[in-house]
């Protein structure tokens, strides 16, 4: 009853935010190429909320993906925080970041990443490694999704044998199958045609709205995904510029 | 669980990267190959040749020597039918002492000593009138003491070797044959009696070579009528099979223990050198085959380490979906054990089958190929330890590589 008194007051105040999925603050990078210092990402903040999708913006070369990599914690930034779900994910250990980066990150290439050798059911299988599944229950979920995205004949298919569009279909499936909060898209239509990726939209847009999950994308040009975009941010010159604001997340 | 996950996905990766698997597993099969075959082949021919060495230099004939003509005096000599300057107990054309029953059994009784026997050797005055002839008494009951130090019955020539009980048939040596005109059949007469000559035989030039073989107890009745006064049962050498050649200096020592310091043993002693030099070959077989098993073990080391370079993508892109370290470790080490069980498991198998085939018995070492079994467990554990030393090598090949860095070679 109190629970209920609470929950009441809550939708009815409108007061309570909801805590961001992902935080970073003043995250810096920086390569060195033939000695020479290259600053790629200069204090970039980001926070985003669940069920929101945040597309990025910018040219090729301004540190998108590598923006990515720093939250997935594949890559490491030189300064800054990143709070995922308030876990400080670059304290983490090395092994504790792959589990993380398994259980809550569907990561989304341009080039689907998927691994050439392995059949469309191994590719999405390998997702699902130690997690206490049996065999047989790892090849009935990884096949469960993929006949989900219609791929339910192709799944001893190795990625060759697939169309560009099953193959991202396949990519898509790997990093959905263990319901991750988060999803890191890479530039994920920049190997597609425009029937592919809204195939691919139609996907992902309802996994984020009804999970209330949340999703950045990076893109370097145009790309449906802006019309689904609800915080939309330009990356130029190492920092993060926001050009259509966010709508209902803070006060969600 | 975990552990399932990786043989899983370590096979499924053997089987898909056939040309790699098959290199690292060629590479284990010979590791195991060699290692059964350098065990096997060397040992058993090492055994075999020193079968060999063993029938030319582990024996010996013993006696000792007489120093003065009064010296111990065992024997008194007849004047009547005895002339001393002429006959008497020789060994190796010298006069010698007695050795006796117990002597000879002490002998025999030595650990290092496989059998020994009394010998005989007296020269008698030639029936012809000119010239001493030098009889030898063989116990023939003891072929393994004789044969390879007086007359064996291989180097019959003509006739058939005497046997125990042959108290009035005797053997002849070729030359001696030759130069009385004798044959097989033909009467000999030795002292007042006489013999049937029942062979004629050519034994090499040995210690205890005689122009005249009998049986012992034979010689000993001739004996008797030239002495008179005799001991029962004498001999004045004693033949010797020593164990083995490595034991034979043992035996000798022993020998000499029991006859004393005044005592000669004359052997052949090839073996040693021979042995030596066999060891040499041996050792050498060994450097050989150690230096090719470690290329071998470096060859599977680098296909699995270029396999990773090979497989970088993948491993970014297992890392990037959530693998850990710690299954890439598992997977890399599991690739690597069953590289290794399956090569050696192959290598042991057709080598083993190579050798039961294709290698005869007496070049096995004793108790045949399944005689060694620290031999088939070094064919499998050497490669497994090589598989270990190559897994990590090729997991720390993997963990050197950035996620990142490789993500963004793709």
């Amino acid at each position: 009853m109190k629970d209920g008194i609470n929950m009441a007051s809550i939708e009815k105040n409108n007061m309570i935010k909801p805590k961001p999925v992902i935080r970073c603050s003043k995250i810096y990078k920086s390569f060195r190429v033939r000695g020479r210092r290259i600053d790629v990402l200069k204090g970039v903040d980001l926070e985003v909320y669940p069920g929101e999708i945040v597309v990025i913006k910018g040219r090729s070369g301004e540190g998108k993906s590598v923006l990515q990599w720093i939250i997935s914690g594949i890559d490491t930034p030189d300064s800054g925080e990143i709070l995922f779900e308030d876990v400080p994910v670059h304290h983490l250990s090395n092994e504790e970041i792959s589990i993380f980066r398994r259980q809550k990150i569907g990561l989304v290439f341009q080039n689907f990443n998927l691994i050439p050798s392995w059949t469309a059911l191994e590719n999405v299988e390998s997702a699902l490694l130690n997690n206490n599944m049996s065999e047989e229950e790892k090849r009935s979920r990884a096949a469960e999704i993929l006949s989900g995205m219609e791929l339910g004949d192709r799944l001893d298919n190795l990625p060759r044998e697939l169309s560009i569009g099953q193959q991202q279909r396949v990519a898509l499936a790997r990093a959905l199958i263990n319901d991750p909060g988060l999803i890191l898209a890479d530039e994920p239509t920049g190997s597609v045609d425009d029937v592919t990726a809204r195939d691919m939209l139609a996907i992902l847009i309802p996994y984020i709205r009804k999970r209330k999950g949340a999703m950045i994308v990076t893109t370097h040009g145009s790309f449906q995904a802006v019309n689904h975009a609800d915080t939309l941010y330009l990356l130029k010159d190492g920092i993060l510029i926001p050009e259509k604001g966010r709508q209902d997340y803070q006060s969600y | 669980m975990i552990y399932r996950d990786a043989i899983r996905y370590a096979w499924r990766g053997i089987k898909r990267r056939q040309q790699l698997s098959a290199g690292a597993m060629l590479s284990y099969s010979l590791v195991s190959a060699i290692i059964v075959a350098v065990s096997f082949l060397p040992g058993g021919t090492r055994d075999a040749a020193r079968n060999i060495l063993w029938d030319i230099g582990a024996h010996s004939v013993a006696y000792i020597p007489r120093l003065t003509l009064e010296g111990c005096c065992i024997q008194t000599y007849s004047t009547e039918r005895y002339d001393p300057a002429r006959e008497g107990f020789v060994a190796n054309n010298a006069p010698s002492n007695l050795i006796f029953d117990e002597q000879i059994e002490m002998i025999r009784r030595s650990p290092n000593v496989a059998d020994a026997s009394p010998y005989l050797m007296f020269r008698i005055r030639a029936s012809t009138g000119q010239g001493e002839w030098v009889l030898g008494g063989i116990d023939l009951t003891r072929p393994v003491a004789y044969s390879a130090t007086v007359v064996a019955e291989s180097q019959v020539v003509e006739g058939e070797f005497i046997i125990p009980g042959d108290m009035e048939r005797v053997m002849v040596e070729l030359e001696f044959a030759g130069r009385y005109s004798l044959e097989a059949g033909s009467m000999l007469r030795l002292g007042d009696r006489y013999y049937e000559i029942a062979a004629i035989v050519n034994p090499p030039l040995r210690p205890g070579k005689a122009n005249i073989y009998m049986s012992l107890p034979a010689l000993r009745e001739l004996v008797v009528t030239r002495l008179d006064e005799y001991r029962e049962d004498p001999a004045n050498a004693v033949l010797v099979e020593s164990l083995g050649a490595r034991y034979h200096e043992a035996a000798k020592a022993d020998i000499a223990a029991v006859l004393g310091q005044t005592s000669r043993i004359s052997s052949f002693g090839c073996s040693v050198p021979g042995i030596t030099a066999m060891g040499i070959t041996e050792n050498a077989a060994w450097i050989i085959s150690v230096i090719v098993i470690i290329c071998m073990l470096l060859m599977a080391v680098k296909i699995q380490t270029s396999s990773v370079i090979l497989r970088q993508v993948e491993i970014g892109i297992l890392m990037a979906v959530g693998w850990t370290r710690g299954s890439i470790l598992r997977q890399l080490m599991a690739e690597s054990f069953l590289y290794a069980l399956i090569g050696a498991s192959a290598g042991i198998l057709l080598s083993g089958s190579l050798i039961l085939l294709f290698v005869p018995a007496e070049f096995m070492p004793a108790g045949g190929i399944f005689g060694r079994p620290v031999v088939w467990a070094a064919a499998l554990l050497i490669p497994v330890c090589g598989a270990t030393v190559a897994g990590m090598a090729a997991c720390l090949k993997a963990f050197g590589m950035r996620t990142a860095e490789i993500l963004r070679t793709i």
